[in-house]
């Protein structure tokens, strides 16, 4: 037998998925960490697995200084958008692994909820490098897989493992959708790669045209799934709501970066020559995510069903920089996203504070009188409040602001005429917030979670928050830069 | 000619079988069919060449998933008349569904797109190729990172299925045995001063 | 290719397909005398002795007697599978038998090269045996299932279990191999090993080895590992419904498969037709692979004679706790003494490829 030529030399420029390698091989560590520390002292997990995310965003802020972009044969990708993405997953799993501290203490099983907490961000980051379908379904399906299992993580709650259920079966349809909608596109271009499949889809024929258009669509419902865009939304509210709240936390902005980011990169390198076609379903999904979000939001009493309505509310503005197509609308999206997760981890931050013994202190009603008993919380719960509606001058008004004018000069005058109406009828719900906990009597006791991680975590997204809302100069130009790797 | 001829056995019972498994009444018999389904697959890949893959098809689908897929009806007590009830009710949509999905395949199918002058035949390469090894050489080289990632998934499938099965039941009584091994006797014995 | 071609053809091939499966069922039917001969050696008795000289036409006698009896389905059972059980235990157990190469041949002189003697001497034997053989669960699966018997299905889903376990560790031990030979072919595998005792791959896989072979035992529900049987507490497990002939299928398609991982085992690990000595080469490679697999089929035997039956949850400890942990770590170690300077020099020695 001949000795076997491989076709390709060893994968140049390693170094670049060094923070990928780190998670791994951490995730693993913590895993069997888990099993020869003593229960009592299970909490090592946490802070190791806090400080390897940490380390992780280190070495992304390490690697994107190298010369090189590309590895794995152009498989991989770390251009300043990614190393953007991965800074916010990186940002969101360190809070979301902080709001879990207390909140898993007492479960069984907590080195595996660390390790699969890992491996889900490790498939977020492989999703934001994919240049091609392959890495990128396969980092949505460890992604998705990892997310489904923490959301039924609490076993002997009913409503978590009913959740994770509803949640596993309509995310099996939307990997199907997608991969389906894959296949026409492979069939009619014969390659994976993204920059090559828009070459191929820009200079195709009228006789593709079918086959493409049908694949477009079917690939844009399953990742709307993902990021939850009515009418895809449908696993969102009951997902969100019987999720231990971490997780709430957790897959309630780092997927949906990871989704957005991998929307973006497929509008704009696999479907430049079809940007009047998916502009035109853009708008549909993004009229109906903002109706649907900012209008059902108002009839919830838990507050976890609420903010998901408003995660649906939100992907719906955010939509509106994807219809602009403009470096200015994109530049939108980013700052949108990282403005929500400062938001969103405040808000569950605070929630997770109001858990006590027997009650969940997820019901609207528990946050009346708030500000009688913990005026800070409360004036913390307000400013964010009142930043997710939009209110001047706080961050979420710069993030609303940055996608209206986008889509504004891009001439959709209507769809920004509507969106600044379903921001009106969304800061409602969120403003209703502020009137029960400083207007309403205190109904039951409050008897707050002392922790020092959580009392970190809002205090400092509430400081953000406002620094944003005052200045929000630096954060744009920082997502402006970002771009350079997508456009 | 003699490989139409097994193509059209191969395909025709994997349509035959496809059938059977979704309008056979017993679940056991729709698993048998879907075995005899994944069998004709593996006949079509042998026709292309691709030993690897039909061996590999059997190997994982026909050796382990329907395994266990009997497994499980084994163990479910499927009811019949409950099974049929209702199918009226869904035949709309399911019909609709089914109808698109035709029309996109018939479509597809005679767009051109996949004639014979634009997809160049499939020529056999002789027996000095090796699927096995041409396989393993792209998988292993551009696909890399495709596969590694692939094997944390499966990873995570693992670490998921056991969290999620693996408890301790609250409401019953398990021994510990463990605990028992490790019993000292202080924790059994008192000494009472008489 | 015209008709006649195809004609000769097809003759060749049903002489090919004959040459085996006789052999196989007549090896099959003595090695059942040989089990009682050499059960009853071991324990101090005589063992069959009285049909024909030295009981030699007992498994004949046995074969009449349950050709004559009455096959009894019993009423609840579905009879289809019923029926279907037993054939589709015996299929996979004779079919795997298509790849393996009994030796090489020039047939006297009178071809040029040698040539392999298998029906089929594909390029993935290895997986072929290990997808073939994966299929005999669905035999005792239905048989379980379609005797709508307790003990049938007890004993059903016991196999079922027992064999998927020990399949993984049994398919990792192969990739040991594999990795050694660089090939998938069961004929290279054996030219692999060529050049005497030293070569074979037992001597670098000697963990592997011992794995494989008790996997097998495992995987074809042989004593140590006959707890689908139990017949202490599942009267006869997944047959205890069938008689007769059906009965008689069951025990065919086990020693079937006993002799084929004994045949498997001589040639993955112990050189297959190669003579332990390149000297003794002159006597033909098929007299030395059956020897080496019917001293394997004696071991088999010399397991059932002298082993108590495993616990169950001793079983499944040995398979996930035992065999696969030292499997995945000796892929690893191969793996890496392959890639090692200094030990890949070391390991070159069983690696022709290199």
């Amino acid at each position: 037998m001949a000795e076997v030529v491989f076709p390709f030399p060893f994968p140049e420029n390693l170094e670049l998925i060094l923070p990928e390698i780190i998670l791994a091989v951490m995730g693993m560590v913590v895993l069997l960490m888990s099993v020869f520390l003593s229960v009592s002292r299970q909490n090592i997990v946490a802070g190791v697995s806090i400080a390897t995310v940490i380390a992780v965003g280190a070495s992304v802020l390490y690697v994107s200084g190298s010369d090189a972009s590309t590895t794995f044969y152009g498989y991989f990708v770390l251009d300043p958008f990614a190393v953007y993405a991965k800074l916010l997953i990186a940002i969101a799993t360190v809070f979301a692994m902080m709001l879990s501290l207390n909140y898993v203490k007492d479960e069984a099983n907590v080195g595996e909820y660390y390790t699969i907490m890992l491996f889900a961000s490790l498939g977020m980051m492989l999703m934001v490098s994919a240049t091609n379908f392959v890495t990128m379904y396969l980092g949505l399906e460890l992604m998705a897989l990892s997310v489904y299992v923490l959301v039924g993580y609490q076993r002997d709650v009913l409503r978590s493992t009913e959740a994770a259920l509803k949640y596993f079966i309509l995310g099996a349809l939307s990997s199907c959708m997608l991969l389906y909608g894959l296949t026409f596109l492979y069939g009619s271009t014969g390659s994976f790669i993204f920059t090559e499949m828009g070459d191929i889809i820009s200079n195709s024929g009228e006789d593709q045209r079918l086959a493409v258009l049908t694949g477009m669509l079917f690939v844009l419902a399953g990742l709307s799934f993902k990021v939850s865009v009515a009418p895809f939304h449908m696993w969102t509210p009951d997902a969100y709501e019987g999720a231990p709240t971490p997780i709430t936390a957790f897959m309630s902005v780092a997927p949906k970066v990871a989704g957005l980011v991998v929307f973006m990169r497929i509008l704009v390198d696999v479907f430049p020559g079809l940007q009047a076609e998916y502009t035109t379903i853009l708008m549909f999904l993004a009229v109906l995510s903002m109706a649907v979000g900012n209008i059902a939001a108002i009839a919830q009493r838990n507050i976890k069903r609420m903010l998901a309505y408003s995660t649906i509310g939100h992907i719906g503005f955010i939509l509106l920089g994807l219809i602009a197509g403009s470096n200015d609308g994109y530049a939108g999206i980013l700052i949108y996203m990282t403005i929500y997760l400062f938001m969103t981890m405040g808000v569950f931050a605070i929630i997770i504070m109001m858990r006590r013994d027997e009650i969940q202190g997820e019901l609207l009603d528990d946050f009346a009188g708030l500000s009688r008993v913990r005026p800070g919380y409360a004036l913390a719960m307000g400013l964010l409040m009142f930043s997710m509606a939009g209110i001047p001058f706080l961050g979420g008004f710069w993030a609303k602001y940055a996608v209206f004018i986008a889509v504004i000069e891009a001439d959709h005058i209507i769809l920004a005429t509507l969106g600044v109406l379903f921001s009106a009828i969304g800061a409602f719900y969120y403003i209703r917030i502020v009137k029960y906990m400083y207007f309403d009597e205190e109904r039951v006791s409050f008897n707050f979670a002392k922790s020092a991680p959580l009392q970190v975590i809002v205090v400092l997204t509430t400081l953000v928050i406002v620094a944003i809302g005052i200045y929000p100069e630096p954060v744009m130009a920082m997502c402006r830069l970002a771009l350079a790797g997508l456009v | 000619m003699l490989e139409s001829a097994f193509f059209w056995l191969f395909g025709g019972l994997a349509v035959a079988a496809s059938l059977g498994v979704i309008l056979s009444r017993n679940t056991m018999h729709s698993v048998m069919w879907l075995i005899l389904c994944f069998f004709n697959a593996a006949g079509l890949f042998f026709l292309l060449d691709a030993e690897f893959l039909g061996i590999i098809l059997i190997l994982i689908y026909v050796g382990a998933v329907m395994v266990l897929f009997m497994f499980v009806v084994m163990m479910l007590e499927v009811n019949e008349a409950v099974k049929r009830e209702g199918w009226l009710q869904y035949l709309p949509v399911g019909g609709m569904i089914a109808v698109i999905l035709f029309i996109e395949l018939v479509a597809a199918s005679t767009s051109g797109l996949f004639g014979s002058e634009q997809m160049a035949m499939a020529a056999h390469m002789g027996a000095d190729v090796n699927n096995t090894v041409e396989i393993g050489k792209e998988l292993y080289t551009r696909y890399l990172l495709g596969f590694e990632i692939a094997a944390i998934i499966l990873l995570v499938a693992l670490i998921g299925a056991i969290v999620l099965t693996l408890r301790e039941r609250k409401d019953a009584k398990y021994q510990n045995i463990s605990k028992q091994v490790h019993v000292r006797k202080e924790d059994r014995l008192r000494k009472v001063s008489m | 290719m015209d008709w006649l071609d195809m004609a000769l053809q097809a003759v060749i091939w049903a002489a090919e397909i004959l040459a085996i499966a006789v052999p196989v069922a007549l090896a099959v039917a003595y090695t059942t005398y040989a089990e009682r001969r050499v059960i009853g050696w071991i324990q101090v008795r005589q063992g069959c002795n009285r049909v024909g000289p030295y009981g030699l036409l007992q498994p004949l006698a046995d074969g009449l007697k349950l050709f004559l009896k009455e096959t009894i389905i019993p009423t609840k059972a579905n009879k289809f599978l019923f029926i279907a059980a037993p054939v589709m235990a015996l299929m996979p157990a004779l079919l795997a038998f298509a790849v393996v190469p009994f030796g090489e041949t020039t047939l006297f002189g009178l071809w040029e090269t040698t040539h392999v003697m298998a029906i089929a001497n594909l390029n993935v034997g290895v997986l072929y045996v290990m997808a073939i053989s994966s299929l005999s669960i669905y035999g005792i699966l239905m048989a379980g299932w379609a005797s709508n018997s307790k003990y049938a299905l007890i004993g059903a889903i016991r196999s079922t279990s027992q064999m998927i376990s020990y399949e993984i560790s049994m398919g990792f031990s192969i990739v040991c191999v594999l990795i050694l030979a660089g090939s998938l072919g069961l004929s290279d595998i054996v030219r692999a090993q060529e050049g005497g005792l030293f070569h074979w791959y037992f001597i670098p896989l000697f963990p592997m080895f011992i794995v494989f072979f008790i996997s097998g035992a495992a995987e074809t529900n042989r004593s140590p590992f006959d707890l689908p049987e139990g017949e202490a507490e599942l009267v006869a497990g997944f047959f205890v419904e069938y008689s007769g002939m059906w009965f008689a299928v069951f025990s065919l398609a086990e020693y079937a498969a006993m002799f084929l991982i004994a045949l498997m085992t001589s040639i993955l690990f112990l050189g297959g037709w190669y003579a332990p000595i390149p000297a003794l080469d002159f006597i033909p490679g098929t007299i030395w692979l059956l020897g080496k697999a019917s001293f394997l089929v004696f071991v088999f035997i010399w397991f059932r004679a002298t082993f108590p039956r495993y616990r169950y949850d001793q079983l499944m400890r040995l398979g996930w706790k035992v065999f696969l942990p030292w499997t995945l770590a000796w892929i690893a170690v191969i793996g890496i003494s392959t890639y090692t300077p200094g030990l890949s020099d070391v390991i070159a020695f069983w690696q022709p490829w290199r």
